[in-house]
């Protein structure tokens, strides 16, 4: 024993190790791994043959009529729901085929069609997109903006999630915000019970603030001001919009009210929100803020913080136009290893967001169903790490804000 | 399977270890082929049976070669013990075998590689349209291809005298540790090894501190900084100068470390056998001239090519023509090897160009200077990785025009350049010290040392809590 001892000192070291190690980490995950392997590589075709479509502008429309034709099992008139509303969204209406199943079922309104149609569209078509591409007709960029529940509610929604003029609420499904006048809606689910802290399942999809939206070239953002975290840094680093951009990695409420700094990213100069709101009059001030909220405290106290940061917008900037901006979803490969950051904590962060518009000066904006499938997750090619957007698709974001715009 | 996750290092490796041991060493061969079948077997399930399919049939057409050449032999000289002889003629039926046996071996490359690219660029040129056809590429293909031929080749040129068994073969051709990603083994390196083997312990101790070694360099350098490299990557070619050639830097450290860390951990595993394989890279980026660094950056690929293409087409020792003609077959080759696009292609055929003009005098010279040939690498190294790195022609073409100082318009400028230096300097500093020679003449000098064997335990620790954090970026772990 001695004699291995002095001449294995690592060997045995390794052995100690490993064994600990692997207890630890536990041999239950290792072995998944494994069989996902197998199972992943059983899965995949060796050779693939896909019909070539004709090159057209829609090519989301035909995706998702006939990745909702393909669902087997999914009622005919669902695979004609969908591809009426997206053909020509801003019409949507026109489709009368009855409301879905409005069963309270918590989760995906609209079943996997879209979910298949959003993934199967190329990539290509957001890379660099200018400005000028995704304005006028209904175009594919805008067709899923809602959240969720786009073509189901046709009737109700237009393709910018805002309620129509007129439309009324569906029984039990639709609520509006608490704020007499504010056009916010809110399409309730049965909420799943959470055993957290930190979030609940709200039980409501919010979607953004019916509002005269504009479409505005750059000029609109000379007097804008972005506050957010690493996802708005890479807005700044990757987007177009000239506007000043005060955000860092972690920013978040919790930080805000600590009176901890952040980064003004166009000088570089650290200082507190406070400091940045004082030193300059901004005509629009957008707040995209909340996911590094999810450690700290219940959502109650988020609620708070992020009022407390509206009301302090608006007490140092009384004549910006206040976006308060919906967080973006995570995609399912973002591994949640706190159990704090999911889409359901997010749905329910965006909720107390959504909540602070008024529809006058404050407006909530949701672009989550322009990222998202209709499983709520960001989708797989906008992400590396499923949590930021690769630098080229920032463009799209950036568009979305030049087509909502609120102009006073 | 990676050597850098958790189901290998915690559970392939410590059962198989168990199991090998215990064998027999008469049979351990054989249970080294069935470990290597079921690792691969893990990543391809499907492929498994083109990759046996191959083991069978090239072993069937090197004992056809071999008895054809036995029976040549035998004739001539009437002996009946004799297998080869170095000056016997070779029959021309071995002839056509030969060329039979590496037009199948490059064909099932091509086919599974090249088949995707080939057509769509037929079709494109002829302005046709139809059924987009790709085909999945098989695990290591690149590489046990050319194991095989270099196999084969290597026994029709006497190099390899002694009979070969299949198990023999096999092992050497699907032996796990250079099985996925090299290094390119010849068969005369590990031909004695494969017949008699000794068992020490310091195989044992010295192969699990290489593998720990080069676990560390994959998983605590090269997918660090990796995440720098994918940071900058993302603006799809919108980047300012500055952070253009700080992504070129961040890239060359991390392609470096993993290639060099993967290697050290194969060269480690193989050890763990008693298998000595040979060293792939040989601290490149201190090199002087460009054709230093490709003596020294994953040289088993290169003697492949050198040995392979290069000398039979008549090498540098014919008219210069010939001899820039023969530079221009071996670097086109190189660059598609490395994938199917035509990214790799102007990749190796710079590489063409800079050899050619090195040719002529300029590389002997360069590598006689003290300051010159050094900066030179350090400048035209990290650019060629940046064809190599980014597929998309257009993207490519908008990141080289940053990295000469014509940016995008609105490229991210100087404040992203200092946020990301802020963020990652002892990062780059680290990667920096671990280009230069010195931490492994150290590791090589003094891994007898006990405060190296614990360090290189804390790499290995360290190194698996990281993986199992799914973590390979630390600055993304909670905030961002």
């Amino acid at each position: 024993m001695k004699k291995l001892l002095t001449h294995l000192p690592f060997t045995i070291g390794y052995i100690i190790a490993a064994t600990v190690l692997a207890i630890y980490f536990g041999f239950g995950s290792m072995a998944r791994e494994i069989t996902a392997s197998i199972e992943d590589g059983l899965g995949k075709d060796l050779i693939t043959i896909e019909k070539e479509e004709p090159v057209t502008q829609a090519v989301a429309d035909k995706d998702s009529a006939s990745a909702a034709a393909e669902q087997g099992d999914s009622p005919a008139d669902t695979a004609q729901d969908t591809s009426d509303s997206s053909a020509s969204a801003s019409q949507g209406g026109a489709s009368d085929s009855a409301a879905p199943d409005n069963s309270d079922s918590a989760a995906p309104v609209t079943g996997s069609s879209v979910a298949e149609a959003s993934e199967t569209r190329g990539t290509s078509e957001y890379a660099y997109a200018p400005a000028s591409a995704s304005t006028g007709d209904a175009n594919a960029d805008l067709i899923l903006q809602t959240e969720n529940a786009p073509e189901a509610y046709a009737d109700v929604l237009d393709q910018f999630g805002n309620v129509k003029e007129g439309a009324a609420a569906p029984a039990g499904n639709f609520t509006f915000s608490p704020a007499s006048g504010v056009n916010t809606a809110f399409l309730s689910y049965t909420p799943v019970p959470v055993d957290s802290k930190f979030y609940q399942d709200p039980g409501q999809y919010t979607f953004t603030t019916a509002a005269d939206y504009k479409t505005v070239d750059d000029s609109y953002f000379q007097d804008a001001l972005f506050i957010g975290d690493s996802r708005t840094v890479g807005m700044f680093d990757y987007g177009d919009l000239p506007a000043d951009f005060f955000c860092d990695r972690g920013y978040c409420t919790q930080l805000f009210v600590k009176e901890k700094p952040s980064t003004l990213q166009n000088t570089g100069a650290e200082m507190t929100l406070e400091a940045c709101l004082a030193a300059k009059q901004y005509g629009k001030v957008y707040i995209i803020l909340g996911i590094n909220d999810s450690g700290y405290g219940t959502r109650e106290a988020f609620a708070e913080r992020y009022q407390k940061m509206v009301d302090t917008v608006k007490a140092t900037q009384p004549n910006a136009i206040i976006y308060v901006c919906a967080n973006m979803y995570f995609a399912s490969t973002f591994e949640d290893k706190l159990g704090v950051m999911n889409n359901t904590a997010v749905r329910d962060k965006n909720f107390a967001i959504a909540k602070c518009a008024d529809g006058q000066t404050t407006f909530y904006l949701n672009y989550n169903g322009m990222f998202c499938n209709a499983d709520g997750f960001l989708r797989p090619e906008l992400t590396t790490d499923g949590a930021h957007l690769l630098g080229r698709y920032y463009a799209m974001w950036c568009n979305y804000f030049r087509h909502h715009a609120v102009v006073m | 399977m990676l050597f850098s996750s958790l189901s290998f290092i915690f559970i392939f490796l410590p059962v198989f270890l168990a199991a090998y041991y215990l064998t027999p060493s008469r049979y351990r061969n054989v249970t080294l082929l069935i470990a290597s079948l079921i690792f691969y077997g893990i990543g391809e399930p499907r492929y498994i049976v083109l990759f046996v399919f191959s083991l069978v049939l090239n072993y069937g057409l090197y004992r056809a070669m071999a008895y054809k050449r036995h029976m040549t032999n035998v004739k001539r000289q009437g002996a009946t013990v004799v297998t080869s002889t170095a000056d016997a003629a070779i029959p021309g039926a071995e002839k056509a075998l030969l060329a039979a046996t590496i037009i199948f071996n490059v064909a099932m490359l091509f086919f599974f590689k090249y088949f995707g690219f080939v057509l769509e660029n037929v079709r494109a040129a002829t302005k046709t349209t139809g059924a987009e056809i790709s085909v999945l590429l098989p695990l290591g293909i690149s590489f046990y291809t050319f194991q095989i031929l270099s196999f084969q080749i290597d026994r029709y040129r006497n190099d390899i005298k002694e009979p070969v068994s299949f198990v023999e073969f096999s092992t050497y051709v699907a032996m796990f540790p250079q099985l996925i990603a090299g290094p390119i083994v010849r068969y005369g390196e590990v031909g004695g090894e494969l017949k008699h083997r000794k068992f020490s312990l310091l195989n044992i101790e010295e192969g699990l501190m290489d593998f720990s070694v080069g676990l560390g360099l994959k998983v605590l350098l090269a997918n660090q900084i990796g995440t720098l490299w994918t940071n900058i990557a993302e603006g799809g070619g919108a980047v300012s100068t500055p952070v253009a050639w700080l992504g070129a830097y961040a890239y060359s450290m991390q392609l470096y470390f993993d290639f060099w860390g993967y290697s050290v951990m194969a060269i480690g595993l193989a050890k763990l056998m008693g298998f000595y394989v040979p060293e792939n890279f040989n601290i490149p980026y201190e090199s002087r001239s460009v054709s230093e660094f490709w003596r020294r950056w994953h040289m088993t690929m290169g003697r492949f090519f050198r040995l392979y293409v290069y000398f039979p087409l008549g090498g540098s020792r014919c008219s210069l023509p010939r001899t820039i003609f023969n530079l221009f077959v071996v670097w086109a080759l190189t660059g598609f090897w490395h994938g199917a696009d035509w990214n790799f292609l102007i990749w190796g055929l710079i590489f063409f160009v800079l050899i050619s003009i090195e040719k002529t005098g300029l590389g002997k010279w360069l590598e006689q200077t003290r300051v010159l040939g050094h900066v030179l690498i350090l400048i035209l190294i990290p650019a060629t990785w940046m064809v190599f790195a980014i597929s998309d022609l257009p993207e490519l073409g908008s990141y080289m025009k940053a990295m000469v100082g014509m940016s995008a318009a609105a490229a991210p400028g100087l404040t992203m350049f200092t946020r990301l230096l802020k963020r990652y300097w002892w990062l780059l500093a680290l990667g920096v010290f671990f280009c230069t020679r010195f931490p492994r003449d150290f590791y090589r000098k003094h891994k007898k040392n006990i405060v190296v064997k614990a360090a290189v335990l804390a790499i290995f620790i360290f190194s698996a809590i990281m993986i199992e954090r799914g973590s390979s970026n630390p600055f993304l772990y909670f905030r961002f």
